[in-house]
């Protein structure tokens, strides 16, 4: 039945599966409270952007994506800003931007590059033993920092402007939330592509929204959903031999369907 | 307080020549007045007045283009030190409506800024705001979910917030704005209960003048600079407020208080 454990393939994938499933959901949870999906989907279009650069180049897609993540998570503030746009604005301007440079860039790719389809739509199976370690370590570093700044994080998600008016930089906190958001997009491309990342940031923490009133229950639940379900949906997909990284999210649509109407029905 | 015991007692909050602006515009100017400890003091004044500002210029929101502001006798460019001095209850309460909280959760944010960072909230921490909730009457209803309070039990959630950092002065940006008559009396006698048994120092910002002036010792009638400060019958005069107002005020005692009616009354 666990014959699939025997291929190191396999391991490595499902180990991508607990660090990114795990990753997305806990950032997912502050991602829905504060209502910054669509910077996400923003970010994630500036990632892809990345990638096709450094294909384009020759270069490194990992780094050269956490450099178009960072880039976009300032540009967005700064077109905010600089134009008075509101946040939903800048964000649509830089979103199409993004789309298009990573368009054009897989346009002038000489050579057929199946490599970047796995940024696209994700390949949990591809994951090397040097993209675990990278994954692992901004993983972790995610971790240890939501967990240092937990009340100010809590605080200035709550209500901003009285956490500000206390001492708690709520801005700065805004920012700092915004670029873990961004690294965690980075680290998740590679297992479920830029396409579906969203969906495992946003979808695990709006079903545990349903399922619970308390902020420490609703990370615990994203997580596990997080983590639960993209092992399930690794395992699923294999045995199916259907994509990994849309198996995963079908499945966390449904949880999030049965917990929204599991919650109606009460 | 009588003017033998304010000699002997220094002012809780003291503000000397004070004048706060925006970029190209002077809101307030030359503001002076000084509150002492126990006293509950109503301000009132028109849109526009610069009650607001008033606000945001002793929370150090706004930067001062003059003067000074004392509070507990710490200046207003010590920062840290001058904010803990002031507990604040904003006019509406802008939490994320989707957040999951508990009352006391809430509560014990008030304490975040003291506990510092890296550290972890303490039982004592979480018996303090637990303490702060029941002396505003919220004891029973700490574990509940914030959002399925009440607007008045979520204010009251909101004063227990600012009082549980055990303040100087707790300064209310109309905090009966947002609720009901019922929830709006409530509101108020409790902040008179918080000065009266507990002897706190309030600062309430207010539109409602009739409303006010049963609770408060001192009335503070701002219109720019300030144009009354003291007792509400030396301040809620016919003059002072037609001053501010307009001419169609009309003044008169209801129950030893002034009450103060717009309109055409023929007199």
């Amino acid at each position: 039945m666990f014959d699939f454990l025997a291929y190191s393939f396999m391991q490595k994938g499902l180990i991508g599966a607990v660090i990114v499933g795990g990753c997305c959901s806990l950032i997912g949870v502050f991602v829905v409270l504060r209502g910054m999906s669509y910077i996400g989907a923003g970010i994630g279009h500036g990632c892809l952007a990345g990638v096709a650069l450094a294909f384009l180049m020759g270069w490194n897609p990992l780094v050269t994506a956490s450099v178009a993540a960072m880039l976009m998570v300032v540009l967005i503030e700064g077109v905010k800003r600089k134009a008075g746009l509101k946040m939903d604005t800048a964000i649509g301007v830089l979103f199409s931007l993004a789309m298009a440079l990573a368009v054009l860039f897989i346009g002038m790719l000489k050579r057929y590059t199946p490599d970047i389809m796995g940024y696209l739509f994700g390949n949990l199976l591809g994951i090397t033993s040097t993209d675990l370690w990278v994954m692992g370590g901004i993983a972790l570093t995610v971790v240890v920092l939501i967990l240092i700044f937990f009340k100010e994080i809590q605080y200035s998600t709550f209500d901003p402007e009285m956490a500000e008016l206390s001492g708690i930089p709520a801005g700065w906190i805004t920012l700092g939330l915004t670029v873990l958001m961004g690294l965690t997009i980075v680290i998740s491309l590679q297992a479920v592509g830029e396409l579906l990342v969203l969906a495992l940031i946003v979808l695990p923490a709006s079903t545990a929204y349903q399922l619970t009133t308390s902020l420490q229950k609703m990370i615990g639940l994203s997580i596990t959903i997080g983590v639960v379900v993209s092992v399930v949906g690794l395992i699923l997909a294999y045995y199916l031999d259907v994509p990994s990284g849309s198996t995963i999210v079908i499945l966390l649509g449904i949880c999030f369907g049965m917990a929204l109407f599991g919650k109606q029905g009460e | 307080m009588s003017r033998k015991d304010q000699m002997s007692t220094s002012p809780i909050l003291q503000l000397k020549g004070v004048s706060i602006g925006y970029s190209d515009l002077i809101a307030l100017k030359d503001v002076s007045f000084e509150v002492y400890p126990g006293e509950f003091v109503g301000v009132v004044g028109p849109n526009g007045s610069g009650k607001s500002t008033l606000l945001k210029g002793i929370l150090g929101l706004r930067p001062l283009l003059a003067g000074s502001i004392h509070v507990a006798g710490v200046p207003h460019h010590a920062r840290a030190e001058f904010r803990s001095k002031i507990g604040y209850v904003p006019q509406k309460n802008k939490g994320e409506t989707q957040f999951p909280v508990t009352a006391l959760e809430v509560v014990l944010m008030g304490l975040y800024s003291r506990i510092g960072w890296f550290r972890r909230p303490k039982p004592e921490h979480w018996e303090r705001a637990a303490d702060s909730l029941k002396l505003v009457g919220m004891g029973d209803w700490m574990h509940r979910h914030f959002w399925d309070l009440s607007g008045g039990q979520q204010q009251r959630v909101i004063i227990a917030r600012a009082l549980v950092g055990k303040p100087e002065l707790l300064i209310l940006d109309e905090p009966t704005s947002a609720v009901d008559i019922t929830a709006q009396h409530e509101i108020l006698e409790l902040l008179e209960k918080l000065n009266r048994e507990a002897g706190m120092t309030i600062m309430v910002v207010s539109h409602d003048i009739n409303e006010i002036v049963h609770f408060c010792d001192k009335v503070l009638l701002l219109d720019k600079t300030v144009c009354g400060f003291g007792t509400a019958s030396e301040v809620l005069t016919k003059e002072n407020l037609a001053r501010v107002y307009g001419e169609r005020i009309f003044v008169y005692d209801h129950n030893g208080h002034p009450h103060v009616l717009v309109g055409d009354f023929g007199v």
